[in-house]
């Protein structure tokens, strides 16, 4: 809960986002609104740590797996996120190509078919 | 086939060749580093799934109260592409969220609601091809729930929990950001009339053989 | 509207004599809902003590389950002796036969939530009895919900192929909000002071729910039982 908010805050300069209570039952949702003006987006490095510290330890989770520390972008290497991401929309696109051809020439080849059927079938 | 469609699918072809350049070219974001240049994909994506499902909404409920035939078409051919374009959203998104978030999903409203319109499409398309016949009335019906399905999911997964990165972010990325991404979002677009196109004539071209059949047996 | 309501109510009590002959659905469905019951306290409950606020989820999973069970069966019994075509040839009101099919599932519903409100309770030692005014109220508007997109969903699947398993395909995307809202405010109603504010929102989330959903099965039944 706490981790998510860190999260959140973190990121609320860059994206504007609107965090909340992702944890347990409560229903009162925190607002976290960044002003996120364009500047701050490459120019805000100093940001995340300054706020990092006015927060209180992290305590305990109910919902979610935690990263182990922060900050989370020394944690995991994105590059294998990013290649698994960018292959599967380009298998996934072309799966579909290849489907939808196959079977339109599927149809095609049986229009065809029936086709010389009809005209053998009309010249007899 | 019409005469734009060639031309489209090389101008698509040569989109979808330069995007990857333009992302690379792009600057990391400064947090997130790497991770972000998944957001040129995930969101032009996202933002075709939408689409996707909007046109399949409004020809479904066209079709349901006396429309053409061809509307019917349309919302099938639509429902593919929703599923498409929802599956590559739904991948891309928790691959972003491992990194950003620290998980691989959240019951977030965008997502829960993306998830369940998806998963409506699939059961859409589930109906389409194992209901037998009438089941082009009953999945456009389904289609008309599941639209007016959205806005419930919305109030109850939002009054439940919410984290995701609001869309007002978007007009404010400066231009080195901003070109890619937009970039990418019509080459999306233009990928996504063209499948649809493809796709309906598919059903048009069933809906002929289907008749000549007819045809030989009378 | 005198004409409609007495359709409605022809329906509804045709449903009921024929229901009551053999009790069919009401005895399986029922205790479908107890052994489903009975699986999430083998799963769940451990060394005697159960998961904490698993006694909404468990609850409203069970309506949903029995639910479906009870939509198929009913429509099934109609499409075997061809009942309802008849219905919809006889010159009455399409919506009128919608309404009274409706009022038959909440009915049946209703009356397998008294048998499982007391055994999720006992099971999972849930105070769910202690507002029984409003558990009454979320289980009867979740219920409406459900029952209504249900009925739609299985009386257009009497003429598909493979009816049986589209039904929950197709229904239970549809019914998502319900499930959350009848979940949540159950839960909210199980916290050891109630919070009425929540559960007011969501039992307001309900009745919108019902009331939208009612309204759009009224007016695509007809469109959609046309062959």
């Amino acid at each position: 809960m706490i981790r998510l908010a860190l999260l959140v805050v973190m990121f609320a300069p860059i994206l504007g986002v609107r965090g909340a209570g992702a944890a347990g039952d409560s229903v009162a949702s925190t607002f976290v609104r960044g002003a996120g003006p364009a500047g701050d987006l490459i120019a805000s490095t100093g940001g995340p740590a300054v706020m990092l510290a006015q927060q209180p330890p992290p305590q305990q989770q109910d919902e979610f797996i935690p990263i182990d520390e922060l900050p989370a972008q020394d944690q995991l290497p994105a590059a294998p996120l990013l290649v698994a991401a960018y292959s599967f929309v380009v298998l996934a696109l072309f799966a579909y190509v290849v489907s939808v051809g196959r079977r339109l020439g599927r149809v095609q080849q049986e229009m065809e078919r029936l086709e010389s059927d009809l005209k053998r079938g009309g010249r007899t | 086939m019409k005469k734009w469609f060639m031309p489209a699918v090389i101008v698509c072809g040569l989109m979808f060749a330069i995007a990857p350049v333009l992302i690379a070219g792009a600057p990391y974001e400064s947090t997130m580093g790497l991770v972000q240049k998944i957001f040129y994909v995930h969101l032009p994506s996202a933002w075709t799934f939408l689409l996707a499902a909007i046109i399949c909404g409004v020809a479904s409920v066209r079709y349901l109260f006396g429309g053409a035939a061809r509307q019917d078409r349309l919302a099938w051919a639509a429902a593919e592409l929703v599923v498409l374009f929802g599956a590559i959203t739904l991948v891309t998104g928790p691959l972003w969220a491992r990194k950003a978030w620290g998980v691989w999903w959240q019951w977030d409203v965008r997502l829960t609601a993306s998830l369940m319109g998806w998963m409506v499409a699939v059961a859409y398309l589930m109906l389409r091809r194992y209901g037998g016949p009438g089941s082009d009335k009953l999945a456009a019906g389904l289609a008309l729930f599941g639209m007016a399905n959205v806005p419930f999911i919305y109030i109850s997964v939002n009054y439940w929990r919410t984290i995701h990165p609001t869309t007002n972010v978007v007009p404010t990325l400066p231009t080195s950001f901003g070109v890619p991404l937009w970039f990418s979002a019509v080459s999306f677009l233009l990928l996504f009339v063209l499948l649809l196109r493809v796709r309906v004539r598919l059903e048009e071209q069933r809906a002929k053989l289907d008749a000549m059949y007819l045809s030989m047996d009378a | 509207m005198s004409g409609f309501s007495r359709t409605v109510w022809l329906v509804l009590r045709k449903d009921f004599t024929v229901e009551v002959r053999s009790l069919e659905i009401a005895y399986t469905m029922l205790f479908f809902a107890v052994s489903c019951v009975l699986i999430f306290a083998f799963a769940l409950v451990q060394e005697g003590r159960a998961p904490e606020g698993g006694a909404a989820g468990i609850l409203w999973i069970a309506v949903a389950f029995a639910g479906t069970l009870a939509l198929g069966r009913t429509f099934e019994r109609e499409r075997q002796s061809e009942t309802l075509r008849a219905l919809l040839l006889a010159p009455a009101a399409r919506p009128a036969v919608y309404v009274g099919k409706l009022l038959g599932i909440v009915a049946l519903l209703l009356a397998a939530e008294m048998l499982l409100v007391p055994l999720v309770a006992l099971l999972f030692q849930a105070p769910l009895l202690a507002h029984p005014v409003w558990l009454a109220l979320i289980l009867v508007t979740g219920t409406i919900g459900f029952a209504a997109v249900g009925t739609l969903f299985a009386a257009m699947l009497v003429r598909a192929r493979s009816r049986d398993v589209l039904l929950p395909v197709l229904l239970y995307p549809i019914t998502v909000p319900v499930i959350i809202a009848g979940v949540r405010a159950t839960a909210a109603l199980l916290q050891p002071e109630m919070d009425a504010a929540v559960i007011r929102f969501w039992l307001a989330l309900l009745v919108t729910f019902d009331v939208v959903f009612v309204t759009l099965s009224l007016w695509t039944f007809e469109p959609l039982m046309t062959d």
